[in-house]
């Protein structure tokens, strides 16, 4: 597969940390219904570390790759880090995402990073 | 295992195509227009005089209503803009459907702003067209009907031969772009009163970049391409004599082979039909039993098509999601939408469209890894 990295296609057939979390600190959602898109992520926070990360997704290559990417490498990083990051983050550590998939890659983005503003609200997930 | 199952896309050229073909780019090479003083021309206008001959034959034309085009998008470029550009001081209406092949639907568009007026027949969720639809529609004003033989997405064929005695009852030109059924199912213009028919080589085991328009004797449509006197002055530009002496054979072997081709994609389909029955949650798109034999459009429940494509790709097996055409484009498909698919269940829409050289030990291996597929990425979606 030449449009897609190594890297990529490895997340993408074997993506890591693929589930839900039990009593989770944080939850976050990202969804396209119109794409057939959803991304659920799951988070454990212990001193500002994110201890556990976990997702379920149904959506496009991209989104499973990134998805499994985010998990595994903030896994004992600061939450902080994770709210920093955005499209770039993802074209540096995947390869060149064609410019067309990138919508469905922020999907994964905005799903972690609203599991950590749920976490930082308190974790009330039925908000 | 590399698995080819996009068919429908384009086919891999036969050999016995290439093998002719050959010849007519090395010492074949002279244009046929000058075969009055050069032997070897003449030997290429008869050896293009032959593929006339066999597209004629298999759908019951006469020789000389074949003219050749580059393919299936210049010949419904022409059927359509060549009828308005004959009706250009008195102008008038089209009447098509909305799951044509962009080729016919964009170019309604170009008509459109050429101050003709385009209405469209209404289908059903098979994709299929009522014939009485068409006999409320059409108006004295109407010079030409449009309708697809065979859609190129769920394969549902058309009630041609009821359109046909329409348009010919009200004296009203008809169109058909065959593209996906010529050589695959049967076609004859007088049975099924067809005045305009596009064809493709390449969909038929022919080369790429060459096709056909069929016009009846006696249709008043203009040339879409103006320059020399190729074709009876009506298509100019230097023949493509090698891709239209390969189209010529690719029309003659699938003469021979169509019956046995039916068969074979007929078998290898039921194969997956039987296996997609078995897993929950996917259902065939198109009509049931009026389809062509090759298509199989499957809307799979909670599982992205995109994922599907590639995934079944890194194993080896190449489909297609909704149309291969538009792959680059991530609205949903306009056909999908038509029949009154959501948007959500349109993008879980993959299209399988074998063809005669798939092996059922190619659809075994398909079918492992597509049910494997499936259930993996089931799993992994939120509920």
């Amino acid at each position: 597969m030449e449009i897609y990295s190594k890297t990529f296609i490895d997340h993408f057939m074997n993506p890591r940390n693929v589930g839900e979390i039990e009593n989770p600190d944080g939850i976050g959602i990202g969804e396209n219904p119109q794409k057939s898109g959803k991304i659920v992520f799951y988070i454990k926070v212990k001193d500002n570390k994110l201890i556990d990360i976990k997702y379920k997704v149904l959506g496009c290559p991209s989104a499973i790759s990134s998805s499994s990417l985010i998990s595994e490498f903030f896994r004992d990083k600061l939450i902080e880090n994770a709210l920093k990051i955005d499209t770039n983050f993802l074209k540096e550590n995947l390869g060149n995402l064609p410019e067309d998939v990138l919508e469905c890659a922020k999907l994964s983005i905005a799903a972690f990073q609203n599991a950590i503003l749920n976490y930082k609200k308190g974790g009330n997930y039925d908000n | 295992m590399y698995v080819y199952l996009n068919n429908a896309a384009t086919t891999k050229t036969d050999g016995r195509v290439l093998f002719k073909m050959s010849k007519y780019y090395s010492e074949l090479f002279e244009n046929p227009m000058t075969s009055n003083y050069s032997p070897l021309a003449k030997n290429v206008e008869d050896e293009m005089e032959n593929s006339r001959e066999n597209v004629a034959k298999l759908l019951n034309a006469k020789r000389d209503e074949i003219y050749f085009t580059s393919g299936g998008t210049e010949s419904d470029n022409w059927a359509i803009k060549g009828v308005a550009l004959s009706n250009w001081d008195k102008k008038g209406e089209f009447i098509s459907t909305p799951i044509e092949h962009m080729a016919v639907l964009k170019t309604l568009e170009t008509v459109k702003k050429w101050g003709f007026d385009i209405k469209f027949l209404p289908v059903d969720k098979y994709g299929m067209v009522d014939p009485n639809d068409l006999k409320n529609l059409i108006t004295k004003k109407t010079l030409l009907v449009s309708v697809m033989h065979a859609n190129n997405e769920i394969g549902t064929i058309e009630p041609i031969e009821e359109i046909g005695k329409i348009t010919k009852e009200n004296g009203v030109i008809f169109h058909t772009d065959a593209v996906q059924s010529f050589c695959h199912i049967d076609i004859d213009v007088n049975k099924m009163n067809i005045d305009l028919l596009s064809i493709s080589a390449h969909k038929f085991y022919g080369p790429k970049g060459v096709g056909a328009l069929y016009i009846r004797k006696g249709i008043d449509i203009s040339p879409f391409m103006d320059g020399g006197h190729q074709e009876n002055e009506l298509r100019s530009g230097t023949h493509n004599s090698p891709g239209i002496i390969g189209l010529g054979e690719a029309v003659k072997i699938a003469t021979e082979e169509m019956e046995e081709e039916k068969k074979s994609v007929l078998f290898m389909k039921k194969m997956i039909e039987d296996r997609v029955k078995n897993i929950e949650g996917i259902n065939i798109n198109g009509h049931p039993e009026k389809r062509l034999p090759n298509n199989l459009s499957l809307t799979i429940n909670r599982v992205n098509a995109e994922t599907m494509l590639t995934y079944l790709a890194v194993n080896g097996i190449i489909v297609s999601a909704g149309s291969a055409c538009s792959a680059k484009e991530k609205s949903a498909s306009h056909v999908l939408k038509t029949i009154g698919l959501p948007d959500e269940l349109a993008h879980n829409t993959i299209r399988i469209s074998l063809g005669k050289f798939n092996l059922v030990k190619e659809i075994e291996y398909f079918n492992e890894v597509f049910e494997y597929g499936v259930k993996k990425f089931r799993e992994m979606a939120p509920k």
